[in-house]
């Protein structure tokens, strides 16, 4: 039997909560960012009026103020956004107990055993769109597939407040033309590559021959060829499965510039502490350690390295 | 876009626990201070309100012979959308 996957993702999630809270700021470019009195933080969220203006995720916020002079900042309230993941995880816990969660706002569904009772995949997804509406006065956007990564594709493929469906019978139509980069897992170097490569679109990369992307990308090229082609299986997880932690790390945005080694450092032990603290929590010991700077101008760098032993304490 | 004026006023609730765990409003304290008793609930369904500005577990219950909306936000606090704000 076909497997029927969904991918849910709520659209703008943070910044659409905050418009449903705050009524007044409809229609005006939003950012969900930290505190912009203090100098302090980033855009973690935007509505489309500030996505349009050019407002990005992980901006800082005096630069999305440059781009948008007209834009609202307001402070981020995590409790109420885990609150919403968790109300719309409780909709989908009444068509299905196989979901993975993908962050707060994203979830793959796994539908195939609710057919006989709830309807097909896009009559579940109709539902759900209509429920979360309702009773929680945000919207989504799902893609209906056979497997997860084309759901996801689908559910990006048409934002705010719609249903992609991509079967056997159209994913050459919708799904090959787009580029590489919408493919899961495809970041800004294997996009780079691939390019290089003159593979531009997913079709073109479903085309390829796998020993050739495997001969680029190692096994990362198997499965680069059965994401494009669709024949990806991975299961969707069951409610309460926790994956395994694969790395721990904590990270900072200062309210001044950090001019000395001695502002450095302070701020590199605060990090290590929390690191440290939640690697003991875990029973955890690290081998490998890396840190990222952003400096003003804007540049990012970044450093990683193996340690001597494994370590768990600030000072290793 | 018309200024929209916020219509959420957040009121005082007289509630009634059952034994079985159900949430019943009695009464309400406007902001004014007058109390409008409810006459009965008519129906309780997890909505949200886009004009007040909220979600949660929505009462259409029945005072003085007219329906009204109450709202139950999950944080221990109850709204109405207010006609006039």
């Amino acid at each position: 039997m076909e497997r029927v996957v969904l991918h849910s993702d709520m659209n703008n999630c943070y910044a659409s909560i905050e418009l449903l809270h705050h009524p007044e700021l409809r229609g005006r470019p939003l950012v969900v960012g930290g505190d912009p009195e203090a100098r302090h933080g980033i855009v973690l969220a935007k509505d489309q009026f500030a996505k349009k203006a050019g407002v990005k995720t992980g901006m800082a916020l005096w630069q999305a103020k440059q781009i948008c002079p007209e834009v609202v900042f307001v402070p981020p309230r995590m409790g109420l956004y885990l609150r919403f993941s968790r109300l719309v995880r409780e909709i989908y816990a009444d068509y299905t107990d196989m979901q993975e969660p993908f962050g707060l706002d994203e979830c793959w569904l796994d539908v195939s055993q609710s057919g006989s009772y709830k309807g097909d995949g896009m009559t579940i997804a109709k539902e759900i769109r209509n429920r979360i509406k309702f009773e929680l006065g945000i919207t989504v956007s799902i893609g209906v597939s056979w497997n997860k990564i084309f759901a996801k594709l689908g559910s990006d493929y048409k934002k705010p407040d719609a249903i992609t469906e991509i079967s056997r019978e159209n994913y050459r139509q919708i799904v090959w033309p787009l580029q590489v980069e919408d493919l899961l897992y495809v970041g800004r170097a294997t996009q780079k590559k691939l390019n290089l490569y003159g593979i531009h679109m997913i079709g073109e990369l479903a085309r390829t021959d796998p020993e050739l992307l495997h001969r680029w990308f190692g096994k990362m090229g198997y499965v680069l060829s059965v994401f494009a082609n669709g024949e990806d299986q991975t299961p969707v997880s069951m409610e309460d499965y926790h994956a395994p932690i694969k790395s721990i790390g904590n990270s900072t945005t200062t309210p001044r510039d950090l001019t000395t080694d001695m502002d450095v450092k302070i701020i590199v032990y605060a990090l290590a502490e929390s690191v440290s603290a939640r690697l003991c929590e875990n029973n955890f010991k690290c081998q490998v350690a890396e840190t990222d700077q952003e400096c003003r101008r804007p540049c990012l760098r970044s450093g990683a390295g193996r340690l001597p032993g494994s370590a768990g304490f600030v000072h290793e | 876009m018309g200024e929209v004026k916020n219509c959420k006023v957040y009121v005082d609730v007289d509630v009634e626990f059952s034994s079985e765990g159900r949430m019943r409003p009695k009464w309400i304290r406007w902001r004014d201070g007058r109390i409008f008793e409810i006459d009965r609930v008519k129906q309780c369904v997890r909505a949200a309100s886009r004009k007040a500005g909220g979600a949660g577990i929505r009462y259409t219950v029945v005072i003085g012979g007219q329906e009204s909306q109450l709202y139950y936000e999950e944080n221990y606090r109850w709204f109405v959308e207010a006609k006039n704000p």
